[in-house]
């Protein structure tokens, strides 16, 4: 926890380094985010594609 | 008398423990089989790489066979890309076309990149470094090839040795996260309440060609990613060039792959390699693959706190794109907790939503990082 804790300052007084965190975090959640309306996306899409083109006899 | 010796008496003690390496790789491949269709090459690769004055990497100012396949097919991604096109030949997106939802596990299953990316810079790698090592959450060799030689090409080695090993160290890596995570209640949650709806030909056909338009137009990075995955399904779905579709999965996929190991093994030389950074790459790969896990896993049961039909939480561990150990892992898990329960269907749309989940996550890289 010491460790943690001095790490932690030590972070907080170079602001170069915590700059580089900070760019990080926020690459992590833009990029969590962009992954789940993507694929939320690709989701509403197949079941967009499904309604439109219902499985048929002798298509399937 | 003294050439003939040359590389003996020029062997240095890195180079010695680069060729110990390799002779690991080619163990575990044979021995072991992990990934042997990769690491097997990968290990000849660094052992022909750390050879003294090596004609593989090349001499007098001419690339060897080594450095000619790496600059062709790595520098340029074309091997990757290929590989792509063969996965996307041997997916079958049924099971993820009858049960869409499953797309959002392949989302939160690649939670393990992004906490990666910051806990690497947090250890003193730059942010283009620390995006290659998080991509080795992505599950996913030719991703991970792809963003490690766009960013930090001086890391390729170990993060693709990384990515391949622990891909098959995932019936080994996953079981204990998930069951961390999960009580044995939540193991045993049946999935039979949840319909499988029919698709139809067109919409399996249509799935490709739409997917990368909307993929290309969202997130432009991962045009050639998806696209070539896409292009490998189209020919596969389309039902009309089952030559070509027989061919990207066998042919092509061979090839290339026997071409991608050995290529890999060129950057595995001892300068590069044996390094403290080598380690900890080693290190939050594993770290990568575990919150990777969890965070389908979590995410399974916060949506549970609202659904009316349950998910069984450990489905959502296969999120992650390694195809498809992961979904047998889940699904023995599942008749390991019950043994009536049969998740393989939902395991598998899962584990087909984390190959596409795991593509975006790599081009959304790109694109925020590069």
């Amino acid at each position: 926890m010491k460790s943690l804790l001095l790490a932690a300052a030590q972070l907080a007084a170079d602001p170069a380094e915590s700059d580089v965190l900070a760019e990080a975090l926020r690459v992590s959640g833009i990029g969590m985010l962009g992954i789940f309306v993507v694929m939320g996306l690709f989701a509403c899409m197949i079941m967009a594609l499904t309604i439109l083109f219902p499985d048929s006899e002798g298509d399937a | 008398m003294d050439q003939m010796f040359a590389g003996l008496l020029d062997l240095t003690s890195g180079q010695g423990v680069m060729i110990l390496i390799g002779g690991v790789l080619i163990w575990l491949a044979i021995a072991k089989e992990y990934e042997p269709t990769l690491l097997l090459p990968i290990g000849l690769g660094a052992i022909l790489a750390n050879i003294p004055g090596s004609a593989a990497i090349g001499a007098d100012g001419e690339p060897g066979i080594l450095t000619l396949l790496f600059d062709m097919g790595i520098r340029t991604e074309l091997f990757p890309l290929m590989i792509f096109v063969a996965i996307g030949a041997m997916i079958d997106f049924g099971p993820l076309l009858q049960n869409p939802k499953m797309l959002l596990f392949g989302a939160a299953a690649q939670f393990g990149i992004f906490f990666t990316l910051c806990l690497a810079v947090y250890l003193g790698f730059s942010l283009k470094e620390a995006a290659s090592i998080g991509i080795i959450g992505a599950a996913d060799g030719p991703t991970s090839i792809v963003v490690a030689n766009r960013f930090a090409p001086h890391l390729l080695g170990p993060i693709t040795v990384a990515a391949y090993s622990y891909m098959s160290l995932v019936p080994i890596i996953q079981p204990p996260v998930i069951r961390l995570l999960t009580t044995a209640g939540e193991r045993k949650i049946r999935m039979d309440n949840l319909h499988f709806r029919p698709v139809s030909q067109r919409t399996r056909i249509l799935f490709p060609v739409v997917v990368s338009v909307v993929a290309g137009l969202l997130v432009p990075s991962a045009t050639s990613l998806i696209g070539m995955l896409m292009f490998g399904n189209l020919l596969r779905e389309s039902g009309v060039v089952d030559r070509l579709s027989r061919g990207a999965q066998n042919e092509l996929a061979n090839i290339v792959t026997i071409m991608l190991g050995i290529s890999i093994g060129a950057v595995m030389t001892a300068d590069q390699f044996l390094d403290t950074r080598t380690l900890m790459i080693l290190g939050m790969g594993i770290v990568a693959f575990v919150f990777d896990t969890a965070g389908g896993v979590v995410f399974a049961k916060t949506l549970n706190l609202f659904l009316k039909h349950k998910i069984n939480p450990m489905v959502g561990a296969c999120g992650i794109s390694a195809f498809p150990m992961s979904g047998r892992v889940v699904y023995k898990m599942g008749l390991e907790a019950d043994p009536q329960n049969h998740l393989l269907m939902h395991a598998i749309g899962c584990n087909v939503g984390g190959q596409l989940g795991s593509v975006v996550a790599g081009g959304l890289i790109l694109a925020l990082v590069g």
